[in-house]
């Protein structure tokens, strides 16, 4: 287990190495302090920024620490994000990126979450109804689901949400900017108001969204699970049929399941990025493409790194994952 | 798969009727963009081209009174910015709202108009929320709206159509409603399905060579190319797509690289993409 852990971790270190190297060279196609300063500053304003942040060292080829890609390295695997951002002087990348993770996992494990639950309790439910009409009826509603763009339900989910809503009831519902962060108030506040004033409706959106096309899957990973043969043996010993499709069923359901949630999550990443914009929740996403906007070197340059360590990380662990669920994946 | 599966898995997807259905609707909506995408029933130069007055509504619904109020305002502005200036003839020409051009050019006649409406809407502006009252239907609702309608309707008494704006498709270019510029919405969607089906074809299709070539490579090779090439797949396939699109939006904006693109390709990509990301 241990061995096979480790053998996977020294395999993806020259993935990773070659992703920093890819983001690196694709940050300096364009100068980044022309695009941050612009042009009416001075060659030695723009010297002394190249200087601070050794932007004029060599990129590759030098000792090991001097070049910039070694600087780099180090920094990503030391976790060193102490330097300072350009947008936000004062403020470094470290504590930029903290200030950011709170919002977006406010967003994204709850998200995760509910829609995991709801979609493997449908498609649970489809599967005993096979056939049937109220099984043609889920599948269609399903497929119009993931036929619709993910911006129309945005779109709509705030009119009717934020505006028709609190206009019809006269109550404040849903906000869809001025997120409050737990630390300007108390946390039980947080939880019972503001979490769902302000994070409940993009929530709702993304479970939405996710909930066609996984319904959909894990509806055909049960009904496939339940013409196999140790279903019928199952059913032969006299097992219930409760316990034949809770027990039996989903447990050897969970291979796909897992596999699907761990494909999910850099997808609620990338879910997150649209959500956070439209509804300004300052999490990662939104940071990094506001970095984007104001040519934010230091943060697009550290956010990119872990964006794709963190992806790295899952990966990794789905395969370990798989190996607890399914005795017959073998970790030699 | 032998033939005998093959006709079998057909007649079985023949007897399936959803999937005839959505067949069908596939082809209709790819044979919709091709002929988009082959004729030039819509060029670049008519999504471009402003066609009538600005942030008018699509299906000639009605704005909101808020919004009424801004627009005549704007062009308000834009009359009494060219009055002012020493050349004022000169600046009047120029007047645009959306496509429409100044009929009264008589400074006088103008300014004396301009002061009218003003004054009307300035009474108007007292009001604290335009869309509420006449949404609830309180108090001087119907007086208030009235008052708007003149407004508008003395503001765009002052403006005409620009010769050649007339003809049988000009309804059609109105269905949908003009944008702040006055350009015809349904021109510039019917372009945005060329855009997308020309996206989505050469992704596919350049993803395909190069797949099957590094693939083909990988495999005939094997050893260190295979190595190499299995180590270039992963590093790609780790980063998460909008991260990678969003560096390299980053890295070729507004550079020299943006120039050098655009100048192979006749200034194709920034029409595409619509300026600066």
């Amino acid at each position: 287990m241990w061995a096979y852990l480790i053998r996977r971790l020294v395999y993806n270190i020259p993935v990773f190495i070659g992703i920093l190297l890819l983001v690196m060279l694709a940050l300096r196609v364009r100068d980044p302090v022309y695009a941050f300063l612009g042009k009416n500053v001075s060659e030695e304003t723009i010297e002394a920024r190249r200087e601070e942040f050794g932007l004029n060292r060599p990129l590759l080829l030098a000792r090991p620490g001097e070049s910039q890609f070694g600087r780099f390295v180090t920094q990503v695997f030391t976790l060193d994000f102490t330097e300072e951002s350009w947008d936000y002087p004062g403020q470094t990348v470290g504590e930029i990126m903290g200030r950011c993770v709170g919002p977006s996992l406010a967003l994204s494990i709850p998200a995760l979450v509910l829609t995991t639950l709801i979609s493997v309790s449908i498609s649970l439910f489809s599967a005993w109804f096979r056939g049937r009409w109220i099984d043609q009826a889920l599948v269609i509603s399903a497929v119009i689901g993931m036929s619709i763009s993910f911006l129309v339900y945005i779109i709509f989910g705030q009119y009717f949400g934020a505006f028709l809503l609190p206009e019809l009831t006269g109550h404040e519902t849903f906000a869809i900017n001025g997120y409050v962060h737990p630390s300007e108030t108390t946390w039980s506040e947080y939880f019972t108001y503001y979490w769902p004033h302000h994070c409940l409706l993009p929530v709702l959106i993304s479970v939405i969204v996710g909930m066609g096309y996984d319904t959909r899957f894990y509806r055909a990973v049960m009904v496939e699970e339940s013409g196999r043969d140790y279903i019928t043996t199952a059913r032969a010993k006299g097992a219930s049929q409760l316990r034949v499709m809770f027990v039996h069923m989903l447990k050897n359901a969970m291979i796909p399941i897992i596999t699907r949630v761990a494909i999910t999550i850099p997808f609620l990443i990338t879910g997150s990025f649209l959500l956070e914009t439209y509804f300004s929740i300052p999490g990662m996403g939104r940071q990094l493409i506001l970095a984007v906007e104001h040519a934010d070197f230091p943060i697009v340059q550290a956010f990119t790194a872990v964006f794709a360590g963190l992806y790295i990380v899952v990966n990794l662990l789905t395969d370990v994952l798989y190996a607890l669920v399914d005795p017959r994946v073998r970790l030699s | 798969m032998s033939d005998d599966t093959q006709s079998r898995s057909m007649q079985k997807f023949l007897r399936h009727r959803p999937a005839i259905v959505s067949l069908a609707i596939i082809v209709i909506y790819v044979m919709i963009a091709a002929t988009l995408l082959l004729s030039s029933v819509v060029t670049i130069e008519q999504t471009l081209r402003p066609v009538g007055p600005f942030n008018l509504p699509g299906f000639g619904g009605q704005k909101l009174p808020e919004k009424r109020l801004s627009d005549i305002e704007r062009d308000l502005n834009a009359i009494n910015t060219a009055l002012r200036r020493s050349d004022t003839q000169e600046q009047l020409r120029g007047v645009r709202s959306g496509s429409l051009v100044l009929g009264v050019t008589d400074p006088q006649q103008l300014r004396t108009e301009l002061d009218e409406i003003q004054s009307t809407i300035d009474k108007l502006y007292e009001y604290e929320d335009l869309d509420l009252m006449v949404e609830d239907g309180t108090g001087d609702a119907p007086e208030m709206l009235e008052q708007l309608g003149v407004a508008e309707s003395r503001t765009h008494a002052l403006f005409q159509l620009p010769p050649g704006q007339t003809g049988p498709g000009r309804q059609l270019e109105l269905l949908l409603g003009t944008d702040q510029q006055g350009r015809s919405i349904l021109l510039r969607g019917i372009w945005s399905v060329r855009v997308a089906i020309l996206v989505g074809f050469v992704t596919g299709i350049v993803s395909v060579i190069l797949g099957t070539t590094l693939g083909l490579l990988s495999g005939y090779f094997g050893g260190w190319v295979d190595n190499v090439i299995t180590w270039i797949y992963s590093t790609f396939a780790s980063i998460p797509n909008i991260v990678l699109l969003i560096v390299l939006s980053f890295a070729f904006s507004g550079g020299e690289f943006d120039d050098i693109v655009n100048g192979w390709t006749g200034g194709l990509v920034g029409r595409l993409v619509g300026g600066p990301l």
